[in-house]
């Protein structure tokens, strides 16, 4: 009876060595579950679950990220009664890349209270590319003409939220530290890996916040346009984009900096387009923008709040002028947004107490009839891409 | 009824121990065999018994010993076949990557025993379809062997050049400094083509080689006409300054390799770098006439005098890029308390290099008015430049502008002086007027002499843009005049 209990035989002592190797086998599989699960919960836990976590994990790595790795803090809501939500996520991942989410709602006209520097702002001074693949987005590589390479990557995606929400932004912003010199932007494949953080992202918030938004689709590998360096200018005469119709302006504006136009349905929130030369040095001479929903509230809350020196007439009490620091303004009414796009011509600004303007009053005159006639033209391609109506031009 | 089921237990237990214990518990170590001899020695003599026991424990003693050398020579031979493993198939890697584009055999000193590299690689000439600003992009990374110092890793990249030269290298495609004096490619190059090698600050092999496309290189918003190509790799000897020959050669042949298979992708237009026969005895003595005219004597600067100066520059003609240069540890004295030049350069960027150099200059502040822009710095502002000039003396440089074989050209003329005692920049009126003089008759001579770069490369149309001086405009400095 007891050999039956404790048999003693050959093939009994391999299958009791076997069962005992199945049961370390099973401890350590159960181990490695419950470190992945962890790892996974890790991320999905973070601020709610903003960020996808397959998603973010193919730029963070798979962890543990560290005690004081993930921060954040919600405040508000989208029901469009109380404070406008406000929601900011961080996650500094392993390989030096940090991630981090913003979700801000983007009350409707009216509310405009502090809402300068509310939102995320995109960095850098060349354009951003649209985002595409059905989304309202950008993708940008915060690169500037002259100093900055960039370094951040900022994708954001505005949602079209149901009547009575707010609409929601989300922007997603990574700080990728290479130390292999090669620019994050420039590997196709890991551009849209930073994408799909976004775009997980906004579906995620559409979802959670009860939006109700069209969200886009997730961006096929190596399918997000190469954002504009500094040195992708072409004859403002050859622009088939951003710049595409704008007047000729001679040498000192002959070359372009712009994006892609994008289609109605998956345009972006933010164009730009830089004229400029490039002779002997980069330099800027004009700056046009088309602003929509937040970014125009931001524009306008920045002038209502720093335009001392004409409370009367600036883009947030009309809509349509010359700004008093040189340039003009326009606007149009677009669908799913109470708040006015704007449409902006700049020259860059030049301190006054330093650097005199020698312009004839002629040449003036004339210098301000050419930014009417180019932010007409810029305007009325980008509010067509936006399917804007009521335009008005200063 | 505690105490029934407490006693059944014990008889249970018991009956199953009793024989157990009699075999004194070796044969759990031994086996059933074991225990079958053991109960067969039980039943014969005690002497005998004894010496199955000791013979028992001599088989142990070798069973163990067998088994430990055993493990420990299977640990050995996996410790040595991983490592052989690793270097093996990270060679094999590093052939396969990059379309075999990198050199695995040259490159096997420097790749990790320890540890396996990976590779990473894109650009529009591996996917046409996916947007990128590289042509050729790959990166071998590994983790690096247990040494404090060192790098590890490989890139090459292979990208059209967009109005600038990329900077790919700090060391080798920075325009405001010259390139080291043992930066030779080692290959034979034509005169629309440049290239370098050298060890970099952080001991790495780099190279860098710059040529002509014809036919356009496809893959950004508008057409570009030429290329570059990077390569850097760890050094094998981390405490020489300058690469080993091997190294220059593996470093030169794969530039080539990378350039030839690029240029007959994008249908250039252009015969291949490889196999090109070295320079003719024309072409060498062109090369060695290059800088003749930079004879202080001639040029009547002060310190010319001196045998210490060493008149130094180019020795191929490149139509891209020429530099110049004399000097002397010992300037001549210009007054009596005052030092005299110490230091004449001239240089020239055409094409794409014409940009890039401007550029650079710029942004030091080192060109005609770039102090005056609108973007450019207030002075007190902490991002405010550095003068180029250093800790040396102050250099005077004047800017010129021509259309010249290579298209677009800048050219740079400077005189130096030697840091004066005590205090530098500190000059008189007529000192700055001297200097003027020198600067301009210098740049005069570069543009006008038979041998020089400019006449070689049909240089025309020049236009004077200025001057630009490296310290501080007088006033806002103290200028003494006496």
């Amino acid at each position: 009876m007891n050999r039956w209990i404790w048999p003693d035989s050959r093939p009994a002592r391999y299958v009791r060595c076997a069962g005992a190797l199945v049961l370390v086998a099973a401890l350590v599989g159960g181990l490695l579950l419950l470190r992945e699960h962890r790892r996974e919960s890790e991320l999905a836990g973070a601020c709610g679950g903003v960020f996808g976590v397959p998603e973010a994990r193919a730029l963070l790595g798979d962890g543990p990220y560290g005690e004081d790795a993930v921060s954040g803090r919600t405040t508000g809501d989208l029901d469009g009664r109380g404070a406008s939500l406000r929601s900011s996520c961080t996650v500094e991942g392993l390989h030096d890349v940090t991630l981090s989410a913003s979700v801000d709602g983007v009350p409707a006209r009216g509310h405009r209270h502090d809402l300068d520097g509310m939102y995320p702002k995109v960095p850098g001074d060349l354009p951003a590319q649209p985002l595409g693949h059905g989304w309202n987005g950008l993708f940008s590589s915060g690169e500037s003409l002259r100093g900055s390479p960039g370094g951040e990557l900022v994708t954001a995606v505005l949602l079209d939220c149901r009547a009575k929400k707010d609409d929601l932004l989300v922007t997603v912003r990574a700080e990728p530290d290479r130390d292999d010199g090669a620019a994050p932007v420039d590997d196709p494949r890991e551009r849209t890996r930073y994408a799909r953080v976004a775009t997980a992202a906004a579906a995620h918030a559409d979802d959670h916040w009860g939006c109700g938004a069209r969200t886009g689709k997730t961006p096929r590998d190596g399918d997000i346009a190469l954002p504009v360096g500094a040195y992708d200018d072409v004859p403002l005469d050859d622009a088939k984009g951003t710049c595409a119709g704008i007047p000729g302006r001679g040498r000192s504006a002959a070359r372009a900096w712009e994006s892609a136009r994008g289609r109605p349905g998956a345009a972006s929130p933010l164009e730009t387009c830089v004229l400029g030369t490039t002779e002997p040095t980069a330099a800027v001479a004009y700056r046009f923008e088309a602003l929509y929903g937040p970014y125009a509230q931001a524009a306008r809350a920045d002038h209502a709040e720093n335009d001392y020196t004409d409370r009367r007439k600036n883009p947030a009490t009309a809509a349509a002028g010359r700004l008093h620091d040189g340039g003009h303004w326009a606007s149009a009414t677009c669908p799913g947004s109470r708040e006015r796009a704007l449409f902006t011509v700049r020259p860059p600004y030049r301190d006054p107490l330093r650097h005199e303007d020698r312009r004839s009053a002629a040449q003036r005159t004339k210098d301000r009839a050419w930014e009417r006639a180019a932010l007409k033209s810029f305007a009325q391609h980008s509010a067509r891409t936006h399917t804007c109506t009521h335009l008005h031009l200063p | 009824m505690a105490t029934t089921r407490g006693s059944r237990a014990t008889g249970a237990d018991g009956s199953a121990h009793t024989p157990a214990t009699t075999r004194t518990g070796t044969t759990r170590l031994r086996g059933t065999a074991g225990g079958a001899r053991a109960r067969k020695t039980a039943g014969g003599a005690t002497r005998s018994a004894t010496g199955t026991r000791r013979a028992a424990h001599t088989r142990r003693t070798a069973r163990a010993t067998a088994t430990a050398a055993l493990a420990l020579a299977l640990l050995a031979a996996t410790a040595a076949c991983d490592d052989e493993d690793h270097r093996a198939a990270n060679e094999k890697r590093v052939a396969h990557a990059c379309r075999g584009l990198l050199p695995a055999a040259g490159l096997r000193p420097v790749l990790p025993r320890e540890s396996t590299v990976t590779t990473r690689e894109f650009g529009t000439s591996l996917t046409p379809d996916r947007a990128s600003r590289a042509l050729l992009d790959c990166t071998v990374s590994w983790e690096p062997d247990r040494k404090p110092f060192g790098t590890s890793g490989i890139r090459l990249r292979a990208e059209a050049a967009p109005g600038r030269i990329p900077r790919f290298s700090k060391d080798l495609d920075d325009q405001t400094e010259p390139r080291p004096a043992h930066a030779a490619f080692g290959l034979p190059l034509p005169s629309d083509a440049e290239g370098a090698v050298t060890v970099d600050s952080d001991g790495r092999v780099v190279a860098s080689l710059t040529l002509s496309c014809p036919g356009g290189l496809t893959g950004r918003t508008r057409p570009l006409h030429d290329l570059h190509i990077g390569l850097d790799f760890p050094q094998t000897d981390e405490t020489d300054y300058r690469p080993t020959a091997a190294e220059r050669r593996t470093a030169s042949r794969t530039a080539v390799r990378v350039a030839d298979r690029i240029t007959a992708q994008q249908h250039c237009g252009t015969r291949p770098l490889a196999g090109r026969p070295a320079p003719d005895k024309a072409e060498r003595a062109r090369g060695a006439a290059l800088c003749s005219w930079l004879d202080a004597k001639k040029l009547r600067l002060d310190g010319g005098a001196s045998d210490a100066w060493r008149p130094e520059g180019d020795t191929r003609y490149s139509r891209r890029t020429a530099h110049c240069s004399a000097g002397t540890d010992e300037p001549g004295i210009r007054d009596r308390d005052r030092p005299g030049l110490a230091h004449v350069t001239a240089d020239s960027w055409s094409g794409v290099h014409a940009r890039t150099a401007y550029e650079d200059h710029a942004d030091k502040g080192a060109v005609p008015g770039a102090r005056d822009r609108p973007d450019f710095p207030e002075p007190g502002d902490e991002d405010i430049p550095e003068s180029a000039g250093g800790d040396d003396g102050p250099e005077l440089a004047l800017w010129a502008r021509s259309v010249c074989d290579g298209g677009r050209t800048y050219h740079r003329v400077a005189v130096g002086l030697g840091t004066p005692d005590p205090a530098p920049g500190h000059l008189t009126k007529e000192e700055r007027a001297q200097l003027s003089a020198d600067v301009r008759r210098t740049l005069d001579r570069y543009l006008d002499a038979r041998a020089g770069w400019a006449r070689q490369s049909h240089c025309h149309g020049t236009e004077l843009l200025g001057e630009a001086q490296d310290w501080a405009p007088a006033d806002r400095r103290k200028e003494t005049s006496r």
